[in-house]
């Protein structure tokens, strides 16, 4: 069976929500009802038949043909099932799914990936702040699953994260892992000032350097850590076998933070 | 375990399964109408008794071959039987570095126990002072199953709050700090409840030096076998035993009808011509391993034949009331 396509008819002129284009949604309903479900977010009523053309297909697997920085929530409470959006998004992508797959071939707004508690999101080029964060008032961000990033990712990746993975390929913004309360981050790029801020515990492997290392990480040592073998083969699933190959060998490790827990850890390459 | 033929309540202790009379091991003896011969060789008409085990791998890894085995061969030493060590324990083969969960060459290596709350007390005992303990090395489940026993779940507490655990790829690994760094080690490790203990060859020699080269032979072929251990010295018992004794502080004894030194002064099962005993036991994951474990053993011994010195080859059974498998010799002739 083929896929459900929503191609977009024009730029829409509100931000959408388009949490409702998840198949556990789509499963039961007809065309029209599908183009009757309301996506706008502003003042003026829109639907789904006002913003895409639909071609009907199998629900478990919908494409969204083309992007917009102002499609909201994609995938959000996605359960199971594939949703691809061939293009870039804005907030929230992937905001608490369960499971299933999202693939953003763009780049992705704030809060991608916030809450999440299982499944795979993919991010083909860069995302913005909060990668995996918690919305504010929240006590937990990501709780599970695994996003990967192929290129840059904003600040606060990894905030207040309690279980899961994150892949970033490329550089990362300022206080990665803030808050971190278990889980792991991989970056292969540098990242920005202070990584593992008030980080609990958990794990950041660091391919590249940071900006300023977070001074009340204590480093201890030069090792082999089995873990991380371990750790780069469920990585190099996501990201550029020959970049993780440093991880394997000796490296560098600190424990942190300090200032609160200290059962995490930053790791990057000895050499 | 299966080398002990049952005159008291043991093995209803160990089995949950009630003896209803004493059985003697005369299906063993010698009976010419029935037995078939291969090169020679006498083959009995008789059958392997085994009985249900709880059964876990763990698959240990370490920088260099040599240290997995020196782990594997001090966590499975003193196995070799559930009476007298609690476990049956044994290498079942050694990895390759492409085969182990972190890339580095390993030991996959077999416990056995009568019940799941045995093997999980004594696999974690085994692990903590022979695995831990050893340089380089990590331990992993060996098995996919979704009954699991704890091993670095309870293994942790070594770290004194140091601890930390790593969940990847759905699985969680602890990582207990010590001196030479971190020791990885699976929060779990998968079970089966299906594993059968006490598969077992008699190797009836002209000799004792035949019978030893015989059952070296026997036990080569049937290490090849996966999933399978042999779990006594070498792969070899030379003491089978009986249950009880004249004395009563002992639980078993030399089973005397299987002595060559007894023949003419006990009730012997031992021909004029055989003048040595060697019994090979196996313990496997499932009632293929062992069939196939057994099925090599006796291609091997037929090989060696009579000219070898190998008169006949039996198997030793409690007339099939005690253990619920059973290993027909006639059936596994190759």
């Amino acid at each position: 069976m083929t896929a459900m396509i929503f191609k977009l008819r024009g730029e829409p002129d509100q931000r959408l929500d388009l949490s409702c284009l998840v198949p556990q949604r789509l499963a039961r309903l007809g065309e029209a009802e599908i183009a009757a479900l309301a996506v706008g977010t502003g003042k003026v009523r829109l639907t789904v038949g006002e913003v895409f053309r639909i071609t009907m297909g199998d629900a478990n697997d919908i494409q969204i043909a083309s992007g917009s920085g102002r499609f909201d929530r994609v995938g959000a409470g996605l359960s199971g099932g594939s949703v691809v959006v061939e293009g870039s998004v804005g907030a929230e992508a992937g905001r608490a799914m369960s499971g299933g797959n999202l693939r953003i071939a763009g780049s992705t707004g704030p809060f991608t990936g916030s809450a999440m508690a299982g499944g795979l999101l993919t991010v083909g080029a860069d995302s913005g702040d909060y990668l995996g964060g918690p919305l504010p008032g929240e006590l937990m961000g990501m709780r599970g699953g695994t996003i990967v990033v192929a290129g840059r990712a904003g600040e606060r990746a990894g905030d207040r994260m309690r279980r899961g993975l994150i892949a970033i390929g490329g550089d990362c913004g300022d206080f990665p892992a803030s808050r971190m309360i278990a889980g792991t981050v991989a970056i292969l790029g540098d990242c920005g000032r202070m990584p593992g801020f008030l980080m609990r515990r958990g794990t950041m492997l660091l391919g590249g350097k940071p900006a300023i290392l977070t001074p009340t990480f204590a480093e201890s040592g030069v090792l082999e850590l089995i873990m991380l073998r371990l750790m780069v083969r469920a990585l190099k699933t996501h990201l550029p076998p020959a970049k993780l190959a440093a991880f394997e060998g000796i490296v560098r490790r600190f424990a942190g933070d300090m200032a609160v827990l200290g059962k995490g850890e930053i790791i990057r390459p000895a050499a | 375990m299966p080398d002990v033929k049952p005159r008291t309540g043991l093995w209803s202790r160990l089995t949950g399964r009630r003896v209803e009379a004493e059985t003697a091991p005369d299906a063993s003896a010698p009976e010419e109408e029935t037995a078939l011969k291969r090169n020679g060789v006498r083959i009995e008409q008789t059958f392997a008794e085994a009985f249900p085990m709880s059964g876990v791998a763990l698959i240990i890894t370490a920088p260099s071959i040599e240290w997995a085995r020196i782990a594997a061969i001090s966590m499975t030493g003193f196995a070799t039987s559930v009476i007298g060590c609690g476990v049956e324990a044994g290498i079942d083969r050694e990895l390759g570095a492409g085969e182990t969960p972190d890339g580095r060459p390993g030991v996959r290596v077999l416990v056995f126990a009568m019940s799941t709350a045995d093997l999980e007390k004594h696999t974690i005992n085994r692990v903590g002072q022979c695995v831990l303990t050893c340089a380089g090395t990590a331990c992993y489940s060996g098995l996919e199953s979704e009954t699991h026993i704890k091993l670095g779940t309870n293994l942790r507490y070594f770290g004194d709050g140091h601890q930390a655990s790593k969940l990847v790829g759905g699985k969680r690994y602890w990582r207990i700090p010590v001196m030479e760094g971190e020791f990885l080690c699976e929060a779990t490790a998968g079970i089966t409840t299906d594993a059968v203990g006490g598969g077992n060859l008699l190797i009836l020699g002209r000799s004792a030096s035949e019978a030893l080269i015989a059952a070296e032979a026997a036990v080569k072929a049937m290490r090849s076998v996966a999933d399978t251990i042999l779990p006594f010295p070498g792969g070899l018992v030379r003491s089978g035993s009986k249950v009880g004794s004249k004395y009563k502080f002992m639980i078993a004894s030399t089973n005397e009808a299987y002595c060559p030194t007894l023949k003419g002064v006990v009730e012997s099962q031992l021909g004029a011509d055989v003048n040595s005993v060697l019994e090979i036991v196996i313990d496997g994951l499932s009632f293929a391993a062992v069939e196939n474990s057994m099925r090599a053993g006796l291609k091997a011994l037929i090989e060696i034949g009579s000219k070898g010195g190998v008169v006949a080859v039996s198997a030793g059974n409690y007339g099939g009331k005690l253990g619920p498998h059973h290993f027909h010799l006639h059936e596994l002739l190759p």
